[in-house]
């Protein structure tokens, strides 16, 4: 049996790695100008030029193979393990002797054949460098290939070699600053990397033929992104557009969906199926994959945006922007990117945690993730407010729920800035570690990688929606329909969901929430968004009427509700821990059950003191 | 900025300020990330330019080393020792 053999793809970050993995293979991976994007390792399959099959392996990007993220730990590790076949070194040619100094370290440290891609090629070509390709080839004793990650043609050559190195012999380790001594004490490591710098500027001096230019371009547009009143004006601009965007921008397409789904349900119910088979698809499957698959544009707008932002370069410049901000509540500058994800969808949020060095700030920034408003609260939001707070104008154009929504958005984000003071103050006590962050030079934005990087985004999104929350509203589906009595009238009052419901009660009356909320509160735990179509559930087999959208839906409840309820509710839902995936997600990136329990303790106990807060204020004055 | 000193520390620049690095802080605590900045290019002798600082704080501050542009928060750029060329 033959064993598919592997091919490690190895490069700095920036050096365009990732767009060269997607160029290559078919896979869905993202690539971005954001040092460390690459979080776990991708593999895809590669056809070489005799039509061998081989698996490519997007290793983790990294400055060095000493290792000091946990990324370049992954990076040392894997290639210490001989488990590659070749290495397909990735480096930038526009940072000639950074790119040399990577080279040989990576070339001393492993006899594995290797190649390297000199990658922006057009880039180095434009600014006018000149290298000696074939004098560097002999001197590195490898194969080197000029490439444009970016460009369809841009990679030929690159299976050829890659053939022609696996199937040749081994290299000799160590040709360049021979064999290293493996107990290093610090100050010699030191010497080391300054002896690689000029192992590699000896190099450069014999094939470089002529300096390039520096990057003016970058250079002109960093002095407007980082002007000290124009860059504070261009990041709020920036992000005022992207949350503008991703509400204004996914409402028609939220509205097709909502319809579409609307239809399917009338149609259903007006089949000649069996009453039984036509409510568990209308009242279940429908209902539940309605009531989720209406924000996937939303999540689609707001990934488009960053995938955007990253790949054109400026996130890094957020971090630059706002790193002393966020120290202000104890945070690192690049918590910023993964707080951002959030606000789409928490687990996203929580893997690109893996950019934080000290596992210490991973940790501060994982657990107040929560608190920012993702996309599967504005369903509920949007219920509740409908229901309870009057839609009357307060200034201008302005109208009363409107703002209450953007208000509901400020109260979670500023709850995680003062939650993420406060851990650090009691908690996760300790200095915030150094920043160092590259700013890359500023790229136009490859299509292909924005619409490789959403698809992966929305398949994620989309297994969820097509797993667990329709599995869920299957389970929510029997439970307030069943048991059917032998004889009489259903009623919902019997169902488990309502003894459930009614078990509960004692627990959650001093929030002010009846056993009905009880009920639907259960499934959130899975999916906040589910509450939506519970209630719609509920609601749909009580009065046994058309209970199809969020607006018939929020007319039931408010006239069976208390406004301090409603209220109540709202509170609940500002810091409820939830979903299940954003806890399993957690605890798989921290390697903690511990830290997840932590989490999940302190949104609970937030969540249940402000609703209870809230109720008795609002009875309190009467509302 | 003392103007008959020549040894400052890199946290002390303002955008727009060449120097030379002429030494590193020997502070063992700092010794790994002293590293990493040995990696991405902050070596002895080399020469170095300040671009920017963020708005307001005027911190972190944004360095062009070997045609690279690193951010570095003011504190942690103190653990360099730098000679201003004009």
């Amino acid at each position: 049996m033959s064993v598919k053999r592997k091919i490690a793809l190895v490069g700095t970050p920036n050096a365009g790695k990732t767009a060269l993995f997607n160029h290559l293979t078919h896979s869905h991976q993202r690539v971005a100008n954001y040092s460390g994007v690459t979080v776990d390792s991708a593999e895809a399959d590669l056809i070489l030029p005799n039509g061998e099959l081989v698996s490519l392996v997007d290793l983790p990007g990294a400055y060095s193979l000493r290792p000091y993220t946990d990324e370049e730990v992954v990076l040392a590790k894997a290639l210490k393990s001989d488990a590659f076949d070749c290495l397909l070194i990735v480096v930038d040619a526009t940072q000639p002797e950074r790119a040399i100094r990577f080279m040989i370290e990576v070339l001393d440290s492993t006899d594995c054949p290797a190649i390297v891609a000199l990658n922006m090629e057009d880039l180095a070509r434009e600014r006018g460098f000149e290298i000696d390709l074939a004098k560097l080839q002999s001197l590195m004793g490898v194969t080197i290939v000029s490439t444009v990650a970016t460009r369809k043609h841009g990679l030929r050559g690159v299976p050829e070699a890659v053939e022609k190195a696996a199937n040749g012999p081994k290299r000799k380790k160590d040709q360049f600053l021979g064999e290293k001594r493996q107990d290093l004490s610090r100050l010699d490591v030191s010497m080391q990397i300054l002896n690689f710098y000029k192992k590699a500027d000896e190099i450069l001096k014999q094939v470089l033929k002529k300096q390039g230019r520096p990057d003016f371009r970058t250079e002109r547009i960093d002095r407007a992104i980082l002007h000290p009143v124009l860059g504070i004006f261009i990041l709020i601009l920036v992000l005022g557009i992207t949350f503008q965007l991703m509400f204004n921008l996914a409402h028609y397409p939220m509205d097709w969906i909502d319809s579409a789904f609307d239809w399917a349900r009338e149609s259903v119910k007006a089949s000649a199926l069996s009453p039984i088979l036509k409510s568990f698809l209308a009242d279940g499957v429908l209902a539940g994959l309605g009531g989720t698959l209406v924000f996937l544009p939303q999540i689609v707008i707001l990934f488009a945006l960053i995938l955007f932002l990253e790949d054109f370069g400026f996130m890094a410049r957020a971090v630059f922007l706002l790193d002393y901000w966020m120290g202000k509540v104890g945070l690192h500058g690049r918590a910023f990117l993964p707080l951002l994800s959030s606000y789409a969808c928490a687990v996203p949020g929580i893997l690109s945690t893996k950019t934080i060095e000290n596992r210490r700030d991973r940790i501060l920034t994982t657990l107040i993730i929560p608190l920012t408003t993702c996309s599967a609260r504005v369903p509920v939001y949007t219920l509740l407010i409908a229901a309870f707070i009057p839609n009357v104008p307060v200034w201008g154009g302005i109208k009363l729920q409107g703002l209450v929504m953007l208000g509901l958005y400020l109260v979670g984000t500023l709850s995680a800035l003062m939650m993420g003071a406060l851990l650090k103050k009691f908690f996760l006590k300790g200095k915030r570690p150094p920043l160092l962050i590259e700013l890359p030079s500023y790229k136009v934005p490859s299509l292909k990688t924005l619409f490789k990087g959403l698809a992966y985004r929305t398949q994620l999104f989309l297994n969820r929606v097509g797993t667990i929350i329709l599995a869920l509203t299957i389970v929510i589906w029997f439970l307030v329909s069943f048991p059917k009595p032998e004889n009489g009238q259903f009623s919902i009052e019997d169902s488990y969901a309502a003894r459930m419901g009614h078990v509960l009660e004692p627990a959650i009356r001093p929030l002010g929430f009846n056993w009905k909320i009880g009920m639907a509160l259960i499934p959130t735990f899975a999916a906040r968004e589910v509450m939506v179509s519970t209630l719609s559930t509920v609601y749909a087999v009580k009065e046994d009427a058309e209970v199809s959208n969020t607006s018939k839906l929020s007319a039931l409840i408010k006239g069976e509700w208390s406004l301090a309820t409603g209220l109540s509710l709202i509170a609940w839902f500002i810091f409820a821990p939830s979903c299940i995936s954003t806890l399993a997600t957690a605890r798989r990136e921290l390697k903690s059950t511990k830290w997840m329990l932590v989490m999940m303790g302190y949104l609970f106990g937030l969540a249940y003191f402000a609703s209870w807060l809230t109720y008795h204020l609002a009875k309190h004055y009467n509302l | 900025m003392i103007l008959n000193n020549n040894n400052l520390l890199l946290g002390e620049l303002s955008p727009g300020d060449h120097a030379e690095i002429t030494g590193f802080c020997a502070d063992e605590a700092f010794l790994s990330f002293l590293q990493r900045l040995h990696e991405v290019g902050f070596l002895l002798g080399e020469k170095i330019e300040v671009l920017h600082e963020a708005p307001v704080s005027r911190d972190p501050i944004s360095i062009k080393i070997k045609g690279a542009t690193y951010a570095l928060r003011r504190e942690e750029a103190n653990l360099i020792h730098v000679k201003p060329i004009s």
